[in-house]
């Protein structure tokens, strides 16, 4: 009995548990990245748009009501 | 003289009055060479927190746990794993046999922290012949799930002594047992205590086990005392 075998035997033993988890990790990274980009995309073409709609605009005069 | 416990105290305080609640008070107790004793009493009243002190898992409050005329509180950690790998086999109401495991492999773990190859083969010897008394020989290469509750409990007995241990500690070994597979279990350990020439303690509820050993001490409320 050495140590190597305990953990091989252990990793086999568990491994349903072990995959589920591994893709329970994957999946979440990859819901949790994808939202972040998403969320980065859409505002950088909102910012983009509204320059191209402002056009060369350097001051704006609010009347302050 | 294996193990000596001299004025052992455990208390716990509660964190908001400071109350102390005292679980063991002023307990002194020695386990002769190859004797056996038996710790009975009620639930809750300490027994197995004294077999812990006893083991070194847990530590007192006050006073001195002598193993093999050391102090065990001066070791540290690391020693102190050693020393109960050698010096101690367990044995527990549950097997906690590991699942992934077969027998053989269960009964060889307290082996496997040893780096001498020879001290490995001598164990692997020991545990053949242990598995052959105690019956199990048929049964090492079986997972735990295939063996019956009473064969598990015979292969922590197994796992305990593998190492030899001149102490060996049982919280409570046919606590899981229906009444056949208890008797048998307690037959078996007063064997392999006479057999082995291993100080046997026992923690247990149960009368008939604990008349078999040659020492019976009873505890409650804190105070341990020696009924034969």
């Amino acid at each position: 009995m050495k140590k190597s075998r305990l953990t091989i035997r252990s990793l086999w033993y568990y491994r349903k548990l072990y995959l589920a988890v591994f893709t329970g990790v994957v999946l979440s990274t990859a819901v949790l990245s994808g939202a972040l980009i998403i969320g980065d995309s859409v505002r950088h073409s909102l910012i983009k748009l509204t320059d191209m709609r402002l056009g060369a605009t350097r001051i704006a005069i609010s009347r302050g009501d | 003289m294996p193990a000596e416990l001299q004025h052992i105290s455990k208390y716990y305080e509660q964190p908001e009055s400071k109350a102390r609640n005292l679980i063991l008070d002023d307990i002194s107790m020695s386990v002769p060479e190859a004797g056996s004793v038996a710790i009975v009493g009620p639930s809750g009243s300490g027994k197995s927190t004294l077999l812990h002190i006893l083991g070194t898992l847990d530590v007192p409050t006050v006073g001195k746990v002598i193993l093999d005329n050391r102090d065990v509180m001066a070791m540290n950690e690391a020693g102190l794993a050693n020393f109960r790998n050698r010096f101690i086999g367990f044995i527990f109401q549950l097997h906690y046999l590991l699942p992934q495991l077969t027998l053989i492999e269960n009964v060889l773990l307290p082996v496997l922290p040893q780096k001498e190859k020879s001290a490995r083969k001598v164990a692997m010897e020991h545990a053949g012949n242990l598995n052959e008394r105690v019956g199990l020989k048929d049964h090492i290469h079986h997972r735990p799930a295939q063996l019956s509750v009473g064969e598990r409990q015979r292969a922590a007995v197994v796992r305990a002594l593998v190492n030899k241990p001149r102490l060996v500690l049982a919280d409570e070994p046919t606590g899981s047992l229906d009444t056949e597979n208890a008797v048998k279990l307690g037959q078996l350990l007063y064997e392999m205590n006479r057999e082995q020439n291993t100080a046997l303690v026992i923690v247990t509820h149960s009368m008939e086990l604990a008349g078999r050993m040659d020492t019976i001490y009873r505890l409650s409320s804190g105070k341990l005392q020696m009924i034969k």
